[in-house]
């Protein structure tokens, strides 16, 4: 029953975060269109998206393939510091999954890679590149890439793409630090230059909120009066772009994954089983909600306990699985 | 679910079994003794529910090697263990406590590590207190509180001996030196003679 369960809802998980990568490598320029035709309409976050391929590449060996592609073609657009930051995260054994990646990006050039890189990482043999020659920055989910392109990898150019992906929302410093996976002093030090340079204006409020604002507008406007700013003059193509924190929902549905697929390997008992599950839902609860999730309540009942959370578990890996197909 | 006030004999077997389960994830192990409420519960001495499951000592070794020693604090896994319980069987994270524990600044009766009768939870081996050492305790709480808190309807239904009574009798006094005190234990025991039959 637990084996029945636990299967069920991996495969649910798993369909969703694989159709996660996909969309978003298809926004980068890879090919794919002919299987997937959605493509991503927010913003990619491209360590995010390599990290998880990574993990999901033995489920689904394309992903390996446009891993492979965009070691050759993107690598130098990709920050080695961030990717090790979000690799922190996780378990040993999953932090080494992205050893395959730093291996490929090495081959093709990229040096920086060499300290996470593994010599022994099994390169899929002769790989069929599975894109063009650059990475598709123009598209308004590639936004990322394309101001680190322009601007340099860095705190800045990731700040600018968060903010300007607000879609004229102002955001806090605590924010940001979520959203960029950059340390605060870092972040704190970014936003000082670019609100030098007035590409973000800063609130008088506290806490201070960020706002992008067109670079051609001079005046020393407030935040609430610079709202929309950067996409009234004209930037039409920026206005599509927007950023969304996925990480709780990607994180979310990997450890789900991963948990049911202890379901098959393992005996587990009934009561463990939740138990673990609550402890997935709860660490990720609040992140969840933040971002418009309705979750089940986990509230007494006097009905079975597996009966309770058999359906907690489903409407949870649903809510979450909807609103990532709805909202990417 | 659970409810926190009213802990069954078949509720406090479900719990120390999750404690088990989750202690065993966490690759810790430990033995308790556990005294109150839920040691008459669990072995069917008195059928009534209680509120939560006192331990008043951790163990070490087994056989002629068994020691104890305080639970305070718990462990860190034995903490996680009974939140992560709590928070699953949505009851108060204090269902599981060492208030009794307490006794420790005042001396443990002679008798805590007699007649002990273990059950093991995997990772959890839990041993509930035997008989005359309920029966002092008992003594005590119920002399320290009135001759009718629970204390002594549980004493009351332990239906204890005369030589029992007595036995519990001379370490309850030990505990409080004062004339109050032993009228107190006396009235308890006449209360419970009157009664027990």
């Amino acid at each position: 029953m637990l084996r029945e369960i636990g299967n069920k809802l991996k495969q649910a998980a798993e369909e969703a975060l694989i159709d996660a990568c996909w969309r978003q490598w298809i926004v980068l320029g890879a090919s794919g269109t002919e299987i997937h035709k959605r493509q991503a309409t927010s913003i990619v976050d491209v360590e995010q998206l390599i990290l998880f391929s990574s993990l999901l590449r033995r489920k689904e060996q394309r992903l390996e393939l446009f891993l492979n592609w965009f070691a050759v073609v993107g690598a130098p657009l990709v920050s080695l510091q961030r990717i090790q930051g979000l690799t922190d995260r996780f378990a040993a054994e999953e932090k080494s999954q992205i050893a395959l990646f730093a291996q490929m990006a090495l081959s093709a050039g990229d040096r920086r890679w060499k300290t996470i890189a593994k010599s022994d990482a099994e390169i899929p043999g002769s790989p069929k590149l599975k894109g063009p020659s650059i990475p598709n920055l123009l598209h308004p989910g590639a936004l990322m890439l394309r101001f680190r392109a322009g601007f340099g990898l860095g705190a800045k150019a990731d700040l600018m793409t968060i903010l300007v992906g607000q879609c004229g929302h102002p955001r806090t410093v605590k924010h940001l630090v979520e959203a960029a996976a950059y340390r605060e002093t870092s972040v704190r030090e970014a936003l000082r230059d670019l609100t030098l340079a007035a590409f973000v204006v800063k609130s008088n409020n506290r806490p201070a909120e960020y706002i992008a604002r067109s670079p051609w507008h001079t005046d020393t406007t407030s935040v609430r009066e610079t709202s929309g700013s950067f996409y009234s003059e004209g930037n039409a193509e920026l206005s599509r772009s927007s950023w969304k924190t996925l990480w709780p929902v990607l994180s979310f549905l990997h450890d789900c994954m991963t948990l049911f697929d202890t379901t098959d390997s393992e005996e587990l008992s009934e009561y463990i089983f939740y138990s673990k599950f609550r402890d997935v839902l709860e660490t990720y609860r609040d992140d969840l909600v933040l971002l418009g999730i309705v979750l089940p309540h986990t509230v007494p009942t006097n009905s079975d306990f597996s009966d309770v959370w058999t359906k907690i578990m489903h409407q949870s890996v649903d809510a979450v699985t909807d609103w990532l197909a709805e909202n990417l | 679910m659970l409810n926190s006030i009213n802990l069954s004999s078949k509720d406090i077997r479900r719990l120390l079994q999750a404690v088990r389960e989750r202690l065993h994830l966490s690759g810790f192990e430990i033995a308790l003794i556990i005294v109150g409420g839920a040691n008459l519960n669990v072995m069917n001495i008195v059928a009534r529910t209680t509120k939560d499951v006192d331990v008043i000592a951790q163990t070490e070794g087994e056989g002629d090697e068994l020691t104890i020693r305080s639970p305070l604090p718990f462990p860190e896994p034995l903490t996680q263990a009974i939140e992560t319980v709590a928070r699953d069987f949505n009851i108060s994270s204090d269902w599981m406590n060492a208030e009794v524990a307490a006794q420790w600044n005042v001396g443990m009766p002679d008798t805590i590590l007699d007649d002990l009768t273990w059950r093991k939870y995997s990772a959890l081996k839990v041993g509930f207190a035997g008989r005359q050492t309920i029966i002092s305790l008992k003594l005590f709480a119920a002399a320290d509180r009135s001759p009718a808190s629970v204390h002594a309807q549980d004493l009351v239904a332990l239906r204890p001996t005369d030589d029992e009574l007595l036995h519990a009798a001379d370490w309850v006094k030990t505990q409080d030196a004062s004339e109050h005190f032993s009228s107190l234990v006396d009235d308890v025991i006449r209360y419970v003679k009157r009664d027990r039959e």
